[in-house]
Order: C-alpha cells, then sequence, then structure tokens
C-alpha cells in the first residue's frame, strides 16, 4: 500500500554511503495536501529497477531510485500523483533502459531495446562513461541556460525544439515558414558552436567525442 | 560534416544525436528533416532522446539532481556557472535537490573557491549595489594597469612579445594562481630534445583517465612534446588555417596562443616562468574549420606534472 500520508510513514532510507548528507526525502519541502508516501515510492522503485537490471552495482541501483524520485517529485509539484505506483514504472522502465543507453556511449543512445519489462543487459563497465549523468540532457540544460541568459529569441526557439524535438513542429507553432525557422536557429547555433570551440568541462567533452559539436 | 550520399538512412542515424541536441548545420538539418519525414525507423529512434515527462531540459537534470555529490564537482567553468546562475533564481530545482538531500550548492570542484559571476540571476538592489562598487573598482583599477602598461612600453618595448603570432598570456579575467606564472609556448622546436614526449593521436592516452606523465617542469628546459601525425597539416592549405594552443589548469586557462597550423612544426615546448607546481594540465589544439559552418577541430592533451 503506497497511499498513506508522507509524515505518517517513516523516512526513506538514505543511501548507504551518502547517508549522512541526506535529510529524509520531501522532509524540507512543503508537499501537496495528498503528498504521496515516498518511503514506499522508494522501496517500490528500488525493487522494480533491482529487477531490471540485475548485475548493476548497489550505487547504480541508488542513483537510478533517486532519479526516478526526483522526477516523481517534480511531476507532484505540478500535478497530484492520481496512481504514483504506476507512474513510477513507467519511470523505472524508462530511466533504466536511457541509462543502459548512456552506458553504452553516445552512439549507444540510439539503440534499440526491447520494450520488454524483462532485465536488461549491462555493458562492460567502461570509465569514459561511467559519469551517471545523462550528459545529453545536461548539454541542453547548459545551452538553454546560456541563451536565457543571453538571447531571449534563441532561447525561445531552443525551449520548443528540445520538448518537440522536431523544428517542422516548431514552425507550425510559431507559425513562421520552416526554412526560417531553421535559419533563425543556424544563427543561434554559431554561439553555441563558439562556446564549444572555447569551452572545457564533462558536457562539451562528451559533445565533442559523440561528434554533435 | 559530409552530406547524405546514397545511403540516406545510414547517414540520418549517424545524424540523430546531434540533431536532438540542436547542433546540426543549416543544411544539414534541412536534408535530415526532409528524410525524417518519411522514416518512421529514425523518428522511433529519435522518440526516445525526448525529455522524460517531468524532466523539461530548462531545468537540472534528474540524473544530475540523484548524483548531485558526485557529479556537480565535475563540472567546471562555464557549466558549472550556467548551474549556479540556474540555482539561483529556479525554485523548482532547489526544491527537487532539497528532495533528494542536497544543499543547494555545487559540491567543490575546479572553480569551488572562486565566486562565479552569476551572468542572468534575478535582479536585487543589493546586487546591483555590489555590482556597482565592483565596476568602479575594475574601472580604477584597469586605468592604473593600462597607465603602467604604457610605461612599460615605452620603457621597455621588449617586455611584450605580441607580434603577429598573437601569443597572449591569457588567465580569462581572473589572476593566475600563485606559482603558476604565464607559461610560453615556442613552436618549430627540436623533437629530438633530451626528455622531449611523443604526444599519441588524439583519444588514445593523455585524457583525463590516462594522462600523460610529464615529470617536473621547469623555466630551464620546460617540457618538449613531440606532434602526433593530427596534429601535423596534410596539405599546405591546412597549414594556412588557425590553430590556437591552450593551456589550463581545473578548466581555468593559464595561456594561450594564436599561429598558422604549419607553424607548429614537429615539435613544440611548453616553458613555465618558474616551476609548474604538481598536478594535472590539459594542453588545448583547436583548429579552425577548413570550411564556414564547420565546427572547429580540437585536441586536449591531460599532462601530468610532478
Amino acid at each position: 500500500m503506497l497511499g498513506c500520508g508522507a509524515i505518517a510513514c517513516p523516512p526513506p532510507l538514505a543511501r548507504g554511503r551518502q547517508r549522512s548528507r541526506r535529510t529524509p526525502l520531501a522532509a524540507s519541502v512543503t508537499p501537496p495536501s495528498s503528498a504521496p508516501n515516498w518511503s514506499a515510492l522508494r522501496a517500490f522503485a528500488l525493487q522494480r529497477i533491482r529487477g531490471r537490471l540485475r548485475f548493476a552495482p548497489a550505487e547504480t541501483l541508488e542513483d537510478l531510485t533517486q532519479e526516478v524520485l526526483v522526477t516523481l517529485f517534480r511531476l507532484s509539484q505540478r500535478e497530484t500523483l492520481v496512481n504514483p505506483e504506476a507512474l513510477a514504472s513507467t519511470l523505472v522502465h524508462r530511466t533504466c533502459v536511457d541509462y543502459v543507453r548512456r552506458m553504452r556511449g553516445p552512439s549507444g543512445r540510439l539503440d534499440p531495446l526491447p520494450d520488454s519489462g524483462g532485465p536488461l543487459e549491462l555493458p562492460s563497465p567502461d570509465p569514459a562513461h561511467a559519469i551517471g549523468v545523462d550528459m545529453l540532457e545536461l548539454l541542453r540544460f547548459v545551452v538553454l541556460e546560456h541563451l536565457r541568459q543571453n538571447d531571449a529569441p534563441c532561447h525561445e526557439l531552443a525551449t520548443d525544439f528540445f520538448a518537440e524535438q522536431s523544428w517542422s513542429s516548431v514552425a507550425r507553432r510559431m507559425q513562421l515558414r520552416h526554412n526560417t525557422v531553421i535559419k533563425r536557429w543556424s544563427r543561434c547555433m554559431e554561439q553555441i558552436r563558439e562556446l564549444a570551440y572555447t569551452q572545457r568541462g564533462p558536457v562539451w567533452d562528451w559533445a565533442r567525442e559523440a561528434g554533435i559539436v | 560534416m559530409t552530406g547524405p550520399g546514397p545511403t540516406t538512412h545510414d547517414w540520418a542515424l549517424r545524424q540523430l544525436l546531434a540533431y536532438s541536441a540542436g547542433m546540426l548545420p543549416e543544411r544539414e538539418l534541412e536534408t535530415l528533416e526532409d528524410h525524417l519525414r518519411t522514416c518512421p525507423d529514425c523518428r522511433s529512434r529519435l522518440a526516445p532522446l525526448k525529455p522524460a515527462a517531468g524532466t523539461g531540459p530548462g531545468h537540472l537534470p534528474a540524473s544530475l539532481i540523484a548524483t548531485w555529490w558526485r557529479s556537480s564537482r565535475l563540472l567546471g567553468g562555464l557549466e558549472r556557472e550556467l548551474v549556479e546562475a540556474h540555482l539561483e533564481w529556479c525554485e523548482s530545482c532547489r526544491q527537487a535537490l532539497a528532495f533528494a538531500g542536497h544543499e543547494p550548492a555545487l559540491a567543490g570542484g575546479p572553480d569551488a573557491t572562486v565566486v562565479p559571476a552569476r551572468r542572468g540571476a534575478r535582479p536585487a538592489r543589493s546586487m546591483d549595489e555590489q555590482a556597482r562598487r565592483v565596476w568602479l573598482w575594475a574601472l580604477g583599477l584597469t586605468g592604473a594597469a593600462a597607465a603602467l602598461a604604457a610605461w612599460l612600453l615605452a620603457a621597455r618595448p621588449g617586455l611584450f612579445g605580441g607580434g603577429p603570432d598573437g601569443r597572449t598570456s591569457a588567465t580569462m579575467g581572473a589572476p593566475a594562481r600563485r606559482g603558476e606564472g604565464t607559461v610560453e609556448f615556442e613552436l618549430a622546436v627540436d623533437s629530438l630534445a633530451a626528455g622531449a614526449i611523443a604526444l599519441p593521436q588524439p583519444g588514445f592516452r593523455g585524457t583525463p583517465a590516462r594522462p600523460l606523465e610529464a615529470g617536473v617542469v621547469t623555466n630551464v628546459s620546460g617540457v618538449v612534446l613531440i606532434l602526433p601525425p593530427a596534429l601535423r597539416p596534410p596539405s599546405p592549405e591546412a597549414g594556412e588555417r588557425r590553430l590556437v594552443i591552450t593551456f589550463l589548469r581545473d578548466g581555468r586557462e593559464l595561456a594561450s596562443r594564436s599561429c598558422s597550423f604549419y607553424a607548429l612544426g614537429d615539435a613544440i615546448r611548453v616553458r613555465p616562468q618558474g616551476r609548474l607546481e604538481p598536478g594535472d594540465y590539459d594542453l588545448r589544439f583547436a583548429l579552425a574549420p577548413a570550411a564556414e559552418g564547420e565546427p572547429p577541430i580540437v585536441w586536449f592533451y591531460r599532462l601530468r606534472v610532478r
């Protein structure tokens, strides 16, 4: 049963190594009145992830559980979660599949993976891809944040595109010609290429390794 | 980047990641979108690259928040500044961090002790006042520095190497750390010099995971680096392209030099003013693109100094 209130339930388990650094989940924020039981959801997600990634190290399982819970938390801030367990299951699937893709390196992001709920096979560990962060998402974040601070029209274009993943859709929404939108974005991209040319850090390193800048 | 050939689908598959990140040049972008309209396979592979529900790209990725203490310390330079600036104004991300049990501050890293410029942070009166004061100080110091530089230029013109090579000792506006001093690049030096280190082809060694051991590096002999074939111009036309060599530590630029590709020669020497502090340094070679619109080519080497 996952529906009890957060206050009545025991605090969720913190992760082994980082236990002392963590406060109980949702302890320092004001949850909506029908807040999910984070402790139970955490146990639920961890169990599911363990089932999907049977040979993953405990720390990875904890990281992915935390990733699922953070996403659930964000969703719960937007609207009441009617069926948090079902949502957690969906997010577990998505998070595990994304994780396996990330571990395969940049080209692995496009690999087809089985949609079934069976266990996923992890690639052999590669220190170069050991960082647990989704670098594609982080790159998008860096691009958006840079444009937010420096170029509002480009920021609007990027926001739309990253959500839609289609310039045709962006053009339709903005009621502009497809070519016009692409030309505008190409000008925006000059700034980003300049950054990629001059900046150092894991995001840019990843983007260069992936051959996308 | 080459255009699509007869196997458009294969070409399109290779471009999907760059497309998803919004990084494709204009011509490729148009071609790929044309292909996507008619190719369900490419569309289905692109679909998982969409941000998951609740994880809009305008906010810190959930995977970063989940691994905050490990991952945030790896961020450097502009990435770090942008994340910090975002946390200044984004209540939602601060809440998500608090939910995951983290403080809304980046774990120690390359710039942990440096207070970065918080561009784009929410305007606040106290920050405006601080900024004004900083500007006044900066203007005063700049004036004093300009006067000193003018005097030095008149009194000792040889002091500033400069010249057509555009040599700099830039620190990106930040004061160089004590003991690091300026690093000089000497081009086309003798590759048979004692203690010369052969740089491998990019990507093989000299990476952050496998740095090149440079030993002790002092002003006496510096360190001579023999360049791999990838860092030698394949044609006279390529030799005319501009190349920027940059020496960095912890993502911070210590020195850089711009020159023609052919000017590199077989080997270069990196010579510090004093002795380089032990630690890891990055050497970056950035070659201007052959054609407008193409991305520059960048190579990195990690050197470990004792």
